[in-house]
């Protein structure tokens, strides 16, 4: 029923259905039929009457019987005038009355008629006969296909001669004829949950239509916590994404998918490897989000699932996420699943096949360019240049990078799902496969996923409902045994001219840098490998009763059941490289294989009472009443053997001596949570809205006493457009067809972090050795805190939504605030160390995190063409109120490092204005702190760091904010996210074309550069990237680099420096040349598609068939781009495997 | 999560909570952190250069800073050792495996918070004394002011006393102690405070220093508590290979009083990682360093087997350097303890000599080595090979320092003491260390004992021929010859003590104690830089800084640390340390 009510537009859901029938009814009747023809016909309300009541008139008048089914009939209008107009007999009468419902009649004898649902070919048969139409001649039969993007053919379109109540409905495959009284007029199609379309009737009479999704259409209601609502009555801070519009992006990773298209979203990609599924996002820079799919939280699964398999996401941004309590603080996230619809089966087939390449690769120096640099560092540090001109000149540069790893790899992903049901039985079951290679030449770097889903409903009874999901999840991934950014870092570092083997052949492989040889270690078959493999399976069934004696009341009782295991299995193999005389070197020693089991279950278990009514079409009232009980644990047991001879890469194959069995008691645990949720929903007219809500919210985590909380929201809306002052003004209700007020406030909880620090106790914790022995060491936990209880985060919002001239202009916008009491920390105040121990963690620190959300939205149609530009902006930045520290030990230290009333990610460094083009200057220059006497070791080229405090030295007491890192809240987290972060979707259509780009950026972010962008000869001989050869040099590639007197030509970066760094020698302070800005807009996604017409396919066996070629990370604008991604910089210094540009092709048919 | 009961009322309860006392205590040298690798110079004094990358600069802030170098201010593990004092009489009768080892196990509870407090006094002088377990609750009660360093010292002596008196004779393993450990720390820290006592000076309060009337008092009590192990203890002095005490012995040889053990899986070190030759990575396929190796000053401690000072003899009377067929040539009748504690050019470890000539002869006589202008040139126009990988003929040997691999020695000496070749290679990577290190040993105990003797101020002669029998019995472990009276002075004591006991992180505490450390000031690391001639054979040794730009600074507050800021900001009755 519900699903139903989603697909109503809003016009006909307001003035046609809603106080007429009860909503029971209403759903039967639009399950039954799309009978609805359009907004126009039911516009014309005081000239329609009930159909049975015009039937039992026409009854009486021609002295006739009707036959039909009352079911069918009962809900329908007929236009009255009909009957008054002489010129038409009784058939005709029908026949007008009966086609725009869909209707058509059967004569079995002079008196009497049967009335039936109308079959198509008759009532083409009969249009063509040229029957006459209210009086008028027929001039044109106008008959064709609407279809969908995708190409299927769309069912129960409603199809309208503009500026008349003459309409048709499509069939199942699409197809609609019509009768119109001129040819030059024009088609209206319109479809919930699509894009209203008006066409020009062609002369041939022959009109083929493409209607575009309509993604604000589809958010008519959305999926709020345990429940859903009419988006008109949403009263808080609610976002959702359709699966249409998350498909749009191609990755193996949904959270990917997501980048952009969500206001107040952010996702930042740390890297491309595949099956390191590690994209953060969260939501208003709040923290990790609580995960909720199909009602069920669900911390892990969001990343793996099967794209297809979404029917939507919507994110609870403020107070509305309160329902879930103790775990909502940092917002929640709704992922709902598709369910089978309709009473036909259909077959979908999704797949596609692409390419990626690494968005960025740093160039590295060639050989000439590696020995002139080894040779400006020898001379810098006091030697003698190792190479002569002649060395550099004749030296071989040898393709390290190209030896193990290449810049291009497939990825191909699969979806078959099969939908459909009988009135009583309903299911959707999909098939997806993913699968992603790597960068290895070898293949080793890969990723493989299984997804399977059965999502069943099932009308038991008139009254009783039940639900069964099932779906599973088996991936794999594989590296080599080196973590690949390490192999990164390697090859960054390699020495150009060593050669890549010894020898001929390739049987002996030379010593490589790190010993890590690129071909060697991404052979599975030499080195061993780094395999993880995730299973998955969740069920979860629910029962939903309509209790037929209270009308509105329904119950539902659900349980959910989940289980996931990671495995992870590393084989280390030990391998050899040779040196220049074959001498073997061995690495990786001794082989061994680990192997590690981590199983999680979940299982929640709730029961739940609805209530719904609504008095005098004006007090619409929603009550909802809930408890609920989950049960998480976590296990975990790792092995470890050597290995002899590593032919078998099983433990049993492993010798037993120094064999490890580890359980790392942190991921160990049971953690019950229990919660009673109540709600009310109360809304005037729909104009003035209001809702309550609370949570009573127990967690095992914390001391009796301290167990439970109530978390109480509240929030109120205004429909201001539906005022009557608003409504009778021409110029407001022409102009701005929507306007609300939303304000909310609720209070949330987060027990996370919080882990039982109410027991005292004792635990494990490090080994002693005696005897040969190993005896596990045990330790009294830290001071025990009985009032250790969650932190509070209070959310504000105030927002309003504006829609001008019909969706032609959308316009939402939020202001947000949340503030946390009773963060976390350990007591260090006024604790003097002689106590010798830690105390466990108080409710002591507390935050402010506030910004904003705009989103614009646009939608239009040209003819055939329509389109819609949707674009979001945000805003959030987190200032600590109370951080919990020692006391200042002077003014500098409290400057310096007191946090309180600060916001936090602050990036201290010191300003660099310039680069010293002489010694003289140097030496004349404010000395560095810990540089010897007078600035000894400062070349030509080095930077020139500011005396901010002017005492005459360069060191820490210059350093001064310089950017900011704007973490996750938690004071420690300094990885770097922006403060703003925006999207800009735009998406057309034009006959069976569509085209659909997404460009997402950050602004207010900065990054380091990570070691080697910010310096050469990172490793002391090591190779450097490319862009180091713009460096200060000396004109004459002998000359002493110490001698005043020596020639320089100046260059971007600094010249080597001497003697190893420490921080101020050799440039590495923390300054203003290292920290960019990383701000960045990309082309995140483009996809273009194209719906083969209907007659091309082969006589309707296939229903819809679209190709598409679609990319991810396209462009990019970033000031950093040239040498490295905007979005994963300080990862693994920027070690880390690239986040990759794809290209797929693609096609989805529909059977 | 187990409760107090599970922990204390079973042998293995106790076991485990007596494990992790042990294994928290600090050995800062081996230690894992990367901290003690970088600060071994100044542990050790001039037995080795440190680390080169951290070298220089930041050697003076080791005892600056802001005084939590060390992270010695930790009362953890003294709570912790309250926290068992306090809690295993409560089960004392409930169970008979407790009830029999009950008194062992307090006396070793007993010895660790007497070493605890070791480090600290060590480092700062009187600290706070914590008895028992302290209450979070009331701040003020928390903020306890130091005590002594006097007072320190003797709460240590009461704990050690305890120990011995309700100690057995022997333990499970050398890794746990008995009552003559207990006397052996007590000698080792009475020695501390005699000598502190009479070379310091006494101020703050007496917060640093002790009275020098008390020397005598304290050094009859280093003298008492070695003679009860040289005595009545089963520890033997070892008479065979010296080598043997620190390598495949170390877990059971009858010198050994307390070790330390390790084991890759649980809690490897890096020690000899860090100090190991780059050749040796073939065999432990992972990078090894030698960042912590032995001066060429240390070297020339050890005396010949004549008695004659151990200088090398390099050069000959007209100055010229001397050609040595063998590079073991040069270390010809050395005192045996020198080939056992350093790899010297020419020995095997592992069955590898490493390779640390650091340049060649020409055949017409030039030595070249990468500083020489185009010396790589002439050496290959000569017939050697440029490459590092390449032991046969290269220029510069794979093990020797150079501009681009400064991870090598740059003494062209590497560490032996504390390998066992019978542990496999692969354990010398990373931190899989598996090398005992060895606490306390009956070596020292002769040595402390002599030295408490010497330093007495009225000599006993019987006392001191005693002692002389001692020091005697380790110099002909050396192979060199036995003093008589006449030189057995106390500055021979010391040096026989820096030979002895090289490498072993006691020198840098001795300097301290002793207060001679301005005496380094402006000390300069030397190394040997080694030639090859390879195509007449033989080779040539040159004396090189190991260091150019060391620069050893000293001063007198350093004796003392300073007592870290941020607990003076909390506890308004701690007093800093003079000068900081």
């Amino acid at each position: 029923m519900v699903k139903q009510l989603r697909r109503l537009p809003q016009v006909v859901l307001a003035s046609w259905l809603i106080g007429i029938m009860p909503p029971s009814v209403q759903a039967q009747v639009l399950t039954a039929s799309n009978k609805i023809h359009s907004k126009k016909a039911v516009a014309a309300k005081a000239q329609t009457k009930s159909l049975t009541k015009i039937l039992s008139d026409l009854e009486r008048h021609y002295r006739v019987s009707f036959n039909y089914n009352n079911d069918l009939l009962s809900a329908l209008q007929g236009d009255v005038s009909l009957m008054e107009d002489q010129t038409l007999n009784l058939d005709l009468k029908l026949k007008n009355l009966l086609v725009p419902n869909d209707l058509t009649f059967e004569k079995i004898s002079p008196s009497s008629y049967i009335i039936m649902k109308a079959r198509k070919s008759e009532t083409e048969k009969e249009d063509a006969s040229g029957i006459q139409v209210a009086g008028k001649k027929v001039e044109l039969v106008v008959s064709g296909k609407v279809t969908s993007k995708a190409g299927e053919g769309l069912p129960g379109v409603t199809v309208l001669f503009k500026g008349s109540t003459i309409g048709a409905t499509t069939g199942t495959d699409g197809a609609y004829s019509l009768t119109v009284p001129s040819a030059d007029g024009t088609l209206i199609f319109s479809f919930i949950g699509f894009a209203t379309k008006e066409v020009p009737i062609p002369s041939s009479g022959n009109l083929n239509v493409t209607l575009e999704e309509d993604a604000k259409a589809l958010d008519e209601v959305v999926v709020v916590g345990y429940g859903e609502q009419k988006k008109e009555s949403v009263t808080g801070s609610v976002a959702s994404v359709s699966s249409a519009e998350i498909t749009t992006t191609t990755s193996d990773n949904v959270v990917n998918m997501l980048s952009g298209k969500v206001a107040g979203m952010r996702v930042v990609a740390r890297t491309g490897q595949p099956g390191v599924l590690n994209t953060e996002f969260d939501i208003r820079g709040l923290g990790t989000p609580l995960v909720v799919i199909d009602g069920v939280p669900s911390d892990r699964d969001l990343a793996r699932m099967n794209p297809n398999d979404i029917e939507s996401l919507t994110v609870l941004k403020d107070a509305s996420a309160a329902v879930y309590g103790v775990r909502a603080a940092n917002g929640v996230v709704l992922v709902t699943t598709k369910r089978g619809k309709g009473e036909k089966i259909r077959v979908a087939y999704d797949g596609t096949y692409g390419f990626q390449t690494p968005t960025v690769n740093p160039r590295l120096m060639n050989a000439q360019q590696y020995r002139n640099m080894i040779n400006d560092y020898s001379r810098v540090q006091g030697n003698a240049n190792p190479y002569s001109q002649e060395d550099v000149a004749n030296a071989i540069t040898y393709d390290w990078y190209n030896e193990g790893l290449r810049d291009m790899a497939p990825q191909t992903q699969h979806d078959i799902n099969v939908s459909g049901g009988t009135e009583k039985l309903n299911f959707y079951s999909s098939l997806g496969y993913n699968f992603q290679d790597g960068f290895a030449k070898s293949g080793i770097s890969r990723y493989e996923r299984f997804n399977i889903r059965t999502n069943l409903s099932a009308q038991i009874t008139q009254n009783l409902r039940a639900e069964l999901l099932l779906s599973g999840m088996k991936d794999e991934s594989n590296g080599g045994y080196v973590e690949l950014w390490s192999l990164y870092k390697a090859l960054w570092s390699q020495i150009p001219t060593d050669p890549i083997y010894i020898n001929e052949g390739t049987l002996y492989p030379g010593l490589a840098w790190d010993s890590w040889h690129p071909s060697v270690v991404t052979n599975e078959d030499l080195s061993g490998y780094r395999k993880a493999y995730n299973t998955s399976f969740r069920g979860n069934m629910s029962l939903n009763y309509d209790f037929p004696t209270v009308k509105g009341l329904s119950a539902k009782g659900l349980y959910s059941y989940d289980r996931n295991l990671t495995e992870n299995r590393d084989f280390q193999k030990k391998y050899s490289l040779y040196s220049l005389n074959l001498e073997p070197k061995t690495f990786a020693t001794p082989s061994q294989l680990t192997r590690q089991y981590r199983p999680r279950t979940n299982s929640l278990l709730q029961a739940s009472l609805n209530y719904k009514n609504s008095i005098n079409d004006l007090h619409n009232i929603t009550l909802l009443a809930l408890i609920e009980q989950g049960v998480r644990t976590s296990d975990h047991v790792s092995s470890r053997r050597n290995f002899n001879v590593d032919a078998i890469d099983e433990l049993f194959a492993g010798v037993t001596n120094d064999q490890v069995a580890i359980t790392n008691a942190d991921e160990v645990w049971t953690r019950v949570n229990k919660g009673v949720v109540g709600r009310v929903n109360y809304d005037f007219a729909s104009k003035y809205l209001a809702e309550f809500s609370f949570r009573y919210d127990g967690s095992s985590r914390f001391a009796t006493g301290n167990q439970w909380g109530f978390f109480p929201a509240a929030s109120v809306g205004w429909r201001v457009s539906d005022e009557n002052f608003w409504t009778k003004n021409n110029f407001l209700s022409n102009n701005i067809t929507g306007f609300k007020l939303r304000g909310s406030y609720g209070i949330m909880g987060d027990d996370n972090s919080a882990g039982y620090q109410y027991i005292n106790g004792y635990t494990f914790g490090g080994n002693f050795v005696q005897n040969g022995t190993a005896i596990s060491g045990v330790n009294p936990t830290p001071i025990p805190n009985l009032n250790l209880t969650w932190y509070t985060s209070k959310t504000a919002n105030v927002g309003f939504d504006l829609n001008f001239w019909n969706r032609l202009l959308g316009i939402e916008f939020d202001l947000f605030r949340r503030d946390r009491d009773g963060l976390l920390a350990n007591p260090v105040r006024d604790i003097p160390g002689t106590l010798g121990a830690t105390i466990a963690q108080e409710n002591l620190n507390s935050d402010r995190t506030q910004g904003f959300e705009v989103n614009l939205s646009h939608l239009n149609t040209f003819g055939e063409v329509s389109y819609r530009v949707n674009a979001n902006l945000s805003y959030t930045r987190t200032r600590n109120k109370y951080v919990e520290r020692g006391r200042s030990v002077d003014s500098y230290d409290n400057w310096r490092n007191n946090a309180n009333d600060r916001y936090n990610g602050v990036f201290w460094g010191h300003d660099v204005t310039g680069q010293f083009v002489s010694l003289e200057e140097a030496w004349a220059a404010p000395n560095i702190n810990q540089s010897y006497s007078g600035n000894s070791r400062v070349l030509p080229g080095d930077y020139i760091y500011s005396d901010w405090n002017g005492d005459g030295v360069i060191d820490d007491m210059d350093m001064h904010p310089i950017a900011i890192l704007n973490g996750s809240g938690n004071l420690n987290d300094n990885t770097t996210r922006p403060l703003y972060s925006y999207g800009l979707t735009l998406g057309g259509s034009w006959r069976g074309l569509d085209i659909n780009l997404l460009f997402q950026g950050a602004t207010g972010v900065w990054t380091r550069y990570p070691e080697s962008f910010r310096k050469a000869t990172m490793f002391s001989n090591s190779n450097s990237l490319a862009i180091h050869d713009d460096r200060y040099k000396t004109v004459n590639p002998e000359a002493d680099p110490w001698d005043p007197n020596t020639e320089w030509m100046p260059g971007v970066y600094p010249a080597p420096t001497k003697g190893t760094s420490n921080q101020y020698s050799g440039n590495y302070a923390f300054q203003t040349r290292e920290v960019v800005n990383a701000s960045y807009l990309r082309l995140k996604s483009m996809e273009i598609g194209y719906a083969l017409p209907q007659a091309w396919l082969f006589s309707g066996k296939i229903q819809g068939l679209r190709l598409f070629v679609n990319g991810f990370n396209l462009l990019t604008f970033s000031k950093m781009y040239d040498e490295v991604d905007p979005e994963k910089s300080s990862n693994q210094h920027g070690y880390e495997y690239p986040l990759t540009s794809t290209f797929n092709g693609g096609v989805g048919i529909t059977f | 999560m187990f409760q107090e009961e599970a922990i204390f009322s079973s042998e293995a309860g106790v076991t485990n909570y007596i494990a992790s006392l042990y294994e928290n205590m600090r050995h800062d040298e081996f230690s894992r952190s990367s901290h003690s690798q970088s600060f071994i110079h100044a542990l050790t004094n001039n037995d080795y250069v440190g680390d080169l990358t951290h070298r220089t600069d930041e050697t003076r802030h080791l005892t600056l800073g802001n005084g939590d170098y060390f992270d010695a201010w930790d009362y953890g593990p003294i709570r912790r050792v309250n926290v068992f004092l306090e809690s295993l009489p409560k089960y004392k009768d409930q169970n008979a495996q407790v009830a029999s080892n009950y008194n062992h196990w307090m006396g070793e509870a007993y010895f660790i918070r007497a070493y605890y407090y070791f480090t600290l006094v060590k480092l700062y002088g009187g600290v706070p004394l914590v008895k028992e377990v302290l209450s979070a609750d009331d701040v003020e009660a928390l903020k306890i002011p130091r005590s002594t360093e006097e007072e320190t010292y003797r709460f240590i002596a009461e704990d050690l006393e305890q120990a011995y008196s309700l100690m057995k004779p022997t333990a499970v393993a050398k890794s746990r102690v008995n009552k003559f450990t207990a006397a052996a720390l007590k000698s080792r820290v009475m020695l501390y405070a005699g000598t502190i006592a009479k070379y310091g000076n006494v101020t703050n309060n007496g917060l640093q220093g002790i009275n020098s009337s008390k020397a005598d008092e304290f050094l009859q009590l280093s003298y008492e508590a070695s003679k009860r192990v040289i005595e009545e203890s089963p520890y033997r002095l070892h008479t065979g290979n010296y080598g043997a005490i620190f390598g495949a012995e170390a877990k059971t040889n009858a010198e050994n009083i307390w070790i330390k053990e390790y084991k890759y899986t649980f809690n490897g070190h890096s020690f000899l990682t860090q100090a190991n030759f780059p050749s040796l990575q073939s065999l432990t396929g992972y990078n090894v360093w030698g960042l912590n190796v032995p001066t060429l000053q240390m070297v020339e401690r050890y005396e010949y087997k004549d008695g004659s000072p151990g200088k090398l003899k390099l050069t000959d009377e007209s100055g010229q350097l001397i050609k040595y067929d063998n590079l073991l040539d040069l270390f010809t009748d050395k005192d045996t303890r020198l080939a056992a504690s350093v790899i010297l050019p020419g020995s095997t470890y592992y069955g590898i000599k490493p390779a640390v000539h650091r340049g060649v002869v020409l055949s017409n006589g030039s030595f070249v080595d990468e500083n020489v202008r185009g010396g790589y040139d002439l050496a290959v126009a000569d017939g050697y090979i440029n490459s590092r990988q390449d032991k046969e003929k290269t220029v510069v040997g794979f093990d020797a320092i150079s501009a681009a691999f400064t991870n090598r020695s740059p003494t062209s000496f590497y560490l032996r003491k504390y390998t066992d070749e019978s542990i496999p290679a692969s354990n010398l990577q990373q931190t899989w260390n598996e090398n005992p290190v060895i606490l306390l040993r009956l070596g020292e105990i002769y040595l402390n004992h002599a030295e408490a003797v010497l330093e007495m101020s009225a000599v006993d002669g019987a006392k001191k021929a005693e002692a002389l029998a001692l020091v005697n019995r380790i110099r002909a472990r050396g192979g060199i010859p036995a003093w008589d009276n006449s030189n057995f002075t106390i500055e021979n004591l010391r040096s026989e003590r820096r030979v002895e006991l090289a490498f072993e992180f006691l020198s840098y505490w001795d300097i301290r104690r002793w207060r001679t450390a301005n005496q380094m000031i402006g000390f300069v690391p030397k190394g040997l830089a080694i030639y090859w001639d390879f195509n007449k054979g033989g080779y040539y040794f040159k004396e090189v800084n190991a260091r150019n730009d060391y620069n050893y600074q000293w001063e007198e507050r350093l004796y003392y640390n300073k007592i870290p800021a941020a607990q003076i900001a909390l506890n308004s009755k701690l007093i800093q340390n003079s000068g900081y």
